[in-house]
């Protein structure tokens, strides 16, 4: 800024325009990383506007702050409960932007799937591990039951990515439409979207 | 033949048609009103911002017609602006936001690229409060939207 100007000339400088054109600052969000979008979302009410969306287009648990979370959680410095509550509360009213979901824990494919109306526009569901510590919704465990050939449960899950750890002590819990790479990925195809809808009509 | 361009305060720039070009929209001007030599007005842009933007047409005459390539990496997007176009941009602030409008207007999409990556430059790592006063940014929020806004954010990764 080459000089200081008052609250009301801000308005119509260069700055405030760009900020105001949605192209614009799209552009300039997909070139940040989440953890700015973070902090855009922060700045004011119209940067939360156009970051919200960005923040939330890809969540991905396997990330190293959702599993300090969990960690959390495991340790219980934060109640199970209080948890999934901000987990239903943030997901029902954000799970509309998610785009990408990789969803590691139970709780979160759980939440994710409560309401299908929540996560409508997902594009891509990449489920690896799901975590066993949680309590399995039942309407789950019998998808796994009836579709995979073992769902035997284990203690340890610290290590796990890209999900080749097929050391026996960490057996993957696999859904039907999960094919044996960890990481599968559902893209923009509308059988496997048709695969990702019914299972949240199931769940 | 040189193309001659009228900035928003009535200055005549003249410049070789090649450079303009790097303009899609005075390029396709040029193509619809066929062999001319009528000024283009451009109603947009002030002469201070229309000699900086000719500048940098001027510098990448030559380039190749840029396919912008997709990365998934964002961090990587917005580390490769050259040398040179890095000292381009190093401006007043004002005139940086100047010159993505008219890049954004006259569409030049490589100038755009880097007006942006170099906002995008500023913004990152800092927080909140620092982006503000980067720009110049009222925080409108009341306490309890910041703290209801954090506590949806907890997920998002630590910078």
């Amino acid at each position: 800024m080459s000089e200081s100007t008052p609250a009301d000339i801000i308005k119509h400088t260069a700055s405030s325009k760009v900020f105001a054109l949605l192209e614009l600052m799209d552009h300039i969000g997909h070139l940040l990383h989440q953890s700015d979008h973070a902090s855009c979302t922060l700045v004011c009410h119209s940067w939360n506007e156009i970051f919200t969306p960005l923040l939330w287009s890809t969540i991905d648990t396997h990330s190293k702050s959702w599993r300090k979370i969990m960690y959390k959680c495991d340790t219980g410095e934060v109640e199970r409960d209080k948890f999934e509550g901000w987990c239903k509360t943030i997901f029902a009213k954000h799970g509309h932007l998610i785009r990408h979901l990789g969803a590691q824990w139970n709780t979160i494919l759980e939440v994710a799937s409560l309401n299908s109306s929540d996560c409508k526009n997902l594009l891509s569901l990449s489920t690896e591990v799901v975590r066993h510590s949680y309590v399995i919704p039942t309407t789950v465990l019998a998808l796994i039951a009836d579709n995979s050939v073992d769902h035997k449960e284990n203690g340890d899950n610290n290590n796990d990515n890209g999900g080749n750890d097929d050391d026996g002590e960490h057996q993957l819990r696999r859904f039907p439409w999960v094919s044996e790479d960890g990481m599968t990925k559902y893209r923009e195809d509308i059988l496997h979207r048709g695969t990702i809808e019914r299972f949240f009509i199931l769940t | 033949m040189p193309v001659i361009l009228v900035s928003s305060d009535n200055q005549d720039f003249k410049v070789d048609k090649e450079v303009a070009e790097r303009s899609i929209l005075i390029k396709n001007m040029l193509e619809d009103v066929g062999e001319s030599d009528s000024p283009i007005p451009l109603p947009n842009v002030t002469a201070a911002v229309l000699t900086k933007v000719i500048e940098y047409c001027e510098h990448h005459r030559n380039d190749p017609v840029q396919v912008p390539e997709e990365t998934d990496d964002p961090r990587k997007r917005s580390n490769d602006i050259e040398e040179w176009d890095m000292k381009f941009m190093q401006v007043d602030q004002e005139m940086l936001f100047e010159i993505i409008l008219a890049a954004n207007y006259l569409d030049i999409k490589p100038l755009l690229d880097v007006g942006c990556k170099t906002v995008a430059n500023i913004i990152k790592g800092k927080t909140p409060e620092e982006i503000r006063k980067a720009f110049n940014i009222v925080n409108d929020f009341t306490p309890e939207e910041e703290a209801q806004i954090k506590k949806e954010n907890e997920w998002a990764e630590d910078r």
